[in-house]
């Protein structure tokens, strides 16, 4: 009987310890919680270059928010895949950051076609997929619950595209709206398709149907069909919807076959380094990218000046590294990594007590409630029930000089737009 | 926009050719499907693309190096792969040239990664009215016919290439007039990577170079080769630019999604008909 007594007592001693030690809060020495974030990217592959930009843009903002001393004194712990642009190495590779990391939150993963394999493995373990870069509208219609992307979806898009095309496009052409020989083209991957489908259905509301809708597939090696197709059609404005490769092959092929239209707007590889490196300033002149903003196009005269700060030091310190510009794949990682890392994560520390899980962080990530001018590329964030950032914008941008920059909507512009685009005589 | 297209495919459909045409030639000899035909391309493009970015070499320049060394690669795959195992088994080919081509392809990715890769070339084209050529489009539609050409004057006026058909018709009787069927067939697979190595030149100004492009350029090949008729190196050359400018063609007319599904269609049409292929002849017992 004694024994008992002494042995509850203890047991409650002990159990009363544990308890109050683990509701010690921010009040108490720095939390022993850790912190591990996986960052899924295709490094390698067809979509290397951008998903290469996009990785080392969250990883910078991850950096530097260990730099200061972590989340709440925590240092984050990255790790990092590569999913080499397949999307069953990203499905596996998203396993393994589950099942050897235990990451309770992933950041991904640049393409639409990669986020759908990867966060279907997300959602099956219950583990947060927190995704930078990919757009397409499937994403969200899943009834994901663990799923979140802190950029607009391909509606956003398709608005911004119809926007441009009526208030500045149509002007600009002297044409009345429904008047417009609109191209839609696109590669033939959730990405593409979803941004065409959006914006055919948007057009269609405004009375104009596309003088031509070509899809192709993004892995073809010649494109001389499509453009001459596009040639005989002698649209005013061509949407285009590439990945990475097929975009540039695209231009090397208008150029090739002396393919001139008044307008083009590209989006994903047209608005990458790599297309401005291989076809040089002139080469590129003109040519407009709709997406949402180029970090280093934007004008953030309209920003919080504590958030325009934080732009300037990424765009000063990723150019330095990198010796390239931030544009919107770098800006895109940077930003949703730094929303997770200095909103997201605290406020999930703070409510975890002592162990962050994915449920803790998912509850974090859904009272996420950021402004526009509170935020580094200008858009807000706020999560829809579905996991889309109800905030999320597009904006067109435009290659002048080597630099790609925002023309449009006037909010973030830094340079007013010039239609039309030059001719490829102009060009030589 | 219908001679352009033609035009366009013809430039691809020689070079279609080309490689089918060392394929064919391989199949002829040997009565062996090389299913590593297109990765040794796709060795023959890294070649040429390292060639030119480290070295700064002139792209077709690089030709001088790369023909011979895709000839005496062809010549060491005959001796030690495939030698060794006649007389086996028939799949054992199969599966030696298809290990051969997994093998290849992934020790590419591993050496040089998924990326891929591109020569920035600034190069001109030959303006008439609508029609364009570019540079790189001539040269591969010159050099797949002139390689095509060489391949033929060889195998019809000189001992060696008489002593390869001798081979290719019987090697058993070819043997018995005293033809060292063992050098042929090291020859033979030689010369089919050989001319592989001149279509991999062609390519390197136009094309994206990575680990899986030999593998549409392998089906395609033996496509080519089927229906140009098995063995028939003439025959490969004329299905090549067929299946070349039809490949063009649904592309523009039809649908650039499935020009590909539709040009395979018309083959299994045309197969249908012709079992033996366009120039085929009935199988040798």
């Amino acid at each position: 009987m004694r024994r008992s007594v002494l042995s509850n007592f203890c047991l409650l001693l002990a159990v009363s310890l544990i308890v109050l030690t683990g509701y010690g809060g921010a009040s108490s020495a720095p939390s022993p919680v850790e912190i591990r974030v996986g960052l899924l990217f295709p490094l390698t592959g067809a979509f290397g270059f951008l998903g290469t930009e996009q990785h080392r843009g969250a990883k910078m903002a991850l950096d530097m928010v260990n730099a200061k001393g972590g989340v709440l004194g925590t240092k984050i712990q990255m790790i990092t895949a590569d999913s080499k642009s397949d999307p069953q190495i990203a499905a596996s590779e998203t396993q393994r950051l589950i099942d050897q990391n235990q990451v309770p939150i992933i950041l991904g993963s640049y393409a639409s076609a990669l986020s759908t394999s990867a966060s279907t493995i997300a959602e099956r373990n219950r583990v947060v997929f927190w995704e930078v870069g990919a757009v397409a509208n499937e994403l969200t219609q899943r009834g994901y619950k663990y799923f979140f992307r802190s950029v607009g979806n391909a509606t956003t898009y398709a608005e911004a595209d119809v926007d441009f095309l009526s208030r500045v496009v149509a002007p600009a052409l002297k044409k009345p709206l429904q008047a417009i020989r609109v191209a839609v083209v696109h590669e033939n991957g959730p990405f593409g398709t979803s941004v065409a489908d959006s914006l055919v259905k948007l057009l269609d509301k405004q009375g104009i149907k596309p003088v031509s809708r070509e899809s192709y597939p993004a892995n073809a090696t010649d494109l001389t069909s499509l453009v001459l197709k596009l040639k005989a059609a002698r649209p005013d404005v061509v949407f285009l919807t590439p990945l990475v490769a097929d975009a540039l092959l695209f231009w090397q092929t208008a150029q090739d076959q002396d393919f001139n239209v008044p307008v083009l707007v590209g989006s994903a590889g047209i608005s990458s380094p790599a297309f401005q490196e291989r076809f040089g300033n002139r080469g590129v002149e003109g040519v407009f990218d709709v997406e949402p903003p180029s970090a280093a196009g934007l004008n953030p005269r309209g920003l919080d000046p504590s958030v325009a700060e934080a732009l300037r030091s990424f765009l000063v310190t990723y150019a330095k590294e990198y010796n390239r510009a931030a544009l919107i794949h770098a800006g895109l990682g940077f930003n949703g990594a730094w929303i997770v890392a200095t909103d997201v994560l605290p406020r999930a520390v703070r409510a975890s007590g002592g162990k962050l899980t994915p449920d803790v962080i998912r509850q974090a990530a859904l009272a996420t409630d950021i402004n526009d001018k509170d935020s580094i590329l200008g858009y807000g964030v706020k999560f829809a029930p579905n996991g889309d950032d109800e905030r999320g914008k597009a904006f067109i941008m435009q290659w002048r000089n080597g630099n790609l920059v925002v023309v449009w909507p006037e909010a973030l512009a830094r340079m007013t737009p010039v239609v039309p685009m030059p001719t490829w005589d102009q060009r030589r | 926009m219908f001679v352009q297209t033609v035009l366009s495919g013809l430039v691809l459909g020689g070079v279609y050719a080309l490689v089918a045409a060392g394929l064919s030639l391989i199949f002829g000899v040997m009565r062996l499907i090389n299913f590593a035909h297109g990765q040794f391309l796709m060795l023959g493009m890294y070649m040429a693309y390292w060639l030119h970015v480290l070295f700064g070499w002139n792209v077709y320049a690089t030709g001088l190096v790369v023909v011979p060394a895709m000839f005496a690669l062809g010549w060491a795959t005959q001796v030690l792969l495939i030698r060794p195992i006649r007389g086996s088994n028939p799949s054992a080919y199969l599966l030696t040239t298809f290990g051969l081509a997994l093998a290849l392809e992934n020790l590419a990715a591993i050496a040089w990664t998924r990326d891929p890769r591109a020569v920035s070339l600034r190069y001109g084209r030959l303006v008439l009215g609508d029609i364009r050529l570019t540079t790189p489009g001539l040269v591969a539609l010159l050099g797949s016919a002139v390689a095509i050409a060489a391949l033929y004057a060889f195998l019809r006026y000189t001992r060696l290439g008489t002593a390869v058909r001798a081979t290719a018709q019987n090697p058993i009787s070819a043997e018995l007039a005293g033809i060292d069927i063992k050098l042929i067939n090291a020859l033979t697979f030689a010369v089919g990577t050989a001319l592989v190595g001149i279509a991999a030149v062609l390519l390197v100004p136009t094309y994206y170079v990575f680990p899986e492009v030999g593998h549409i350029f392998t089906i395609i090949a033996f496509l080519v080769t089927v229906l140009g008729g098995l063995g028939n190196v003439g025959g490969s050359l004329l299905a090549g630019l067929l299946i070349g400018v039809f490949e063009g063609i649904s592309g523009t007319y039809i649908s650039v999604e499935l020009a590909r599904a539709i040009t395979f269609g018309i083959f299994i049409a045309i197969l249908f008909l012709r079992p033996t292929g366009l120039f085929g002849q009935q199988a040798r017992v």
